[in-house]
This record gives C-alpha cells, sequence and structure tokens, in this order.
C-alpha cells in the first residue's frame, strides 16, 4: 500500500459497526465502537484503537486486530472508495507496539466481533 | 402483493443469555406471527421485530448479525453447529436454524460472498447482507448441535 493512501485512511474517521455479538453496547451506544486506525499492518490487517476499554467475557483491551472477513475483500478496498469493509475483530489484551508482527498480532488476540469498518 | 423470490436460506441462532425470552430478528425483518413449532413455540410479531418465544431461553439470529447496518444470511443449510461455525468462521456456536423463504426483493450488498479461513476454522461458507427491509415466510426451525 502506497504512503500516501496510508496517510489518508489514517487522517479519516472510521467507525466499527458490530453486528456480532449483536447486543453489543459500548459507550457510544449498541453496535458501534468509535475510535482511530492507528496502524496499517498490510492490505489484511490494521490496528484500530477504541476510545475505551470494552470487555469480552473476561478478555479486554482497547486495541482491535482487523481482519477482512471476506474473500473478495481487503483493506485497500477502502482507499479505493468503497464506505465499508466486513471485518473480523479480535481484542489485543495488551498494549498495542509496533514491533508486533502481524502474526504475533493474530495470534495473541481473540476473536470477539464481527462487524465492519466504516467511514 | 410481494414478489417471491426462489431462495431458501437457514438462519442459524445463537444462544445468548439463558435468562431472556426473546427473539431478536432485527427491527426490520417482517416476519409472520404466531408461529409455531410443534405446540410449544410461539412466535409473537411486534414492530420492533421482537419476538416471544419461551421463557426458557433466549435465541438470536446469528448470520443475521444485527439489524444495524445490514443483516446477513447464510445459504447452506448447515447441519451441525461445528459446521456452521466452521464454514462461516464464527466467534460462537450456534443453537439453532431456523428456515425461512424471503418474500420480497431486498437489494443484496453482499450476495454469496465467500468467507474466508480464519483462526484455523476453515471458512468458504457463503454469506448475504442487505440493508433493506427483509419478508420472510418461516418454514421450520430446530436445535443445531
Amino acid at each position: 500500500m502506497a504512503t500516501s493512501k496510508i496517510i489518508i485512511m489514517q487522517s479519516k474517521k472510521y467507525f466499527l459497526s458490530v453486528g456480532e455479538p449483536w447486543d453489543f453496547d459500548s459507550p457510544d451506544g449498541q453496535n458501534i465502537i468509535n475510535g482511530i486506525i492507528i496502524k496499517i499492518v498490510s492490505a489484511n490487517c490494521i490496528i484500530f484503537k477504541a476510545n475505551y476499554i470494552l470487555h469480552f467475557n473476561g478478555v479486554s483491551g482497547n486495541f482491535f486486530v482487523l481482519c477482512p472477513r471476506h474473500s473478495e475483500n481487503d483493506f485497500d478496498d477502502l482507499k479505493n472508495g468503497k464506505d465499508y469493509v466486513t471485518i473480523n475483530g479480535n481484542v489485543l489484551p495488551e498494549e498495542y507496539n509496533e514491533n508486533m508482527s502481524e502474526d504475533y498480532l493474530k495470534e495473541n488476540s481473540k476473536f470477539v466481533i464481527i462487524g465492519s469498518i466504516r467511514t | 402483493m410481494r414478489n417471491i423470490i426462489p431462495l431458501l436460506v437457514s438462519v442459524c441462532m445463537w444462544s445468548v443469555a439463558v435468562a431472556q425470552t426473546t427473539i431478536t430478528v432485527g427491527p426490520q425483518l417482517d416476519m409472520p406471527a404466531n408461529f409455531s413449532k410443534a405446540s410449544k413455540v410461539g412466535l409473537g410479531g411486534s414492530a420492533e421485530g421482537v419476538f416471544n418465544v419461551s421463557s426458557a431461553s433466549a435465541i438470536r439470529v446469528s448470520a443475521g448479525y444485527s439489524s444495524f447496518k445490514g443483516k446477513f444470511f447464510p445459504e447452506v443449510i448447515y447441519k451441525s453447529a461445528s459446521k456452521v461455525q466452521q464454514r462461516l468462521a464464527l466467534p460462537n456456536s450456534p443453537t439453532l436454524r431456523v428456515e425461512f423463504e424471503i418474500t420480497n426483493s431486498p437489494k443484496f450488498l453482499l450476495n454469496g460472498t465467500k468467507v474466508k479461513p480464519a483462526y484455523n476454522m476453515m471458512g468458504g461458507g457463503s454469506e448475504f447482507m442487505t440493508n433493506d427491509p427483509v419478508g420472510v415466510r418461516l418454514i421450520n426451525w430446530q436445535p443445531l448441535r
């Protein structure tokens, strides 16, 4: 992904629309998580930082490792004009740092939500 | 008169809490009232799309992931909960399956889109999504094991 496109994505506002769990609530309301993209690891992995810590069956955190859910989509779709990408979302139960690899992030986070990242 | 499209889907349902007494199918999902199965379960419609099921358990549309920004429907009638979880790469295992016929013509944003493998689950299942109201005719439901 070109640097300029990464900058565009990281400067835009996005939110997570949570479909699974269906009864999800956050401080911002039902089925929504507001936050910012803090790292585009690859076209298939984004780090999203929520504005608050969230709790999922004993796992808590405000960093989410997002992966595209469907085979025909990746996060390049967002910079190419699509207004959403369906995602699988993992909560990372620790502070994110730049040294964490994509593999580490996926292996050390817990799959907790299905939804979409949207502008 | 409604358009009827020849699409039969199964919607898997997740048990979410033993104390709840509703089935939530999304505020726009038009389900018929008074559906019954073996005289044990009665569904009563409401404007909010919340239907009383029984006092024992709570069930909800799964692949219909919330109605907030769209509904999802799998196309295959899966035979086991683990198969559903594997093929749709879901974080939770479903407990019930509902079969219904869609009785209108919603515009699908996802139309048979394949789920990627994820977290040691094989994926490969197809999903449909729409933001439109979905009319349905319930055909059947049964627990998934």
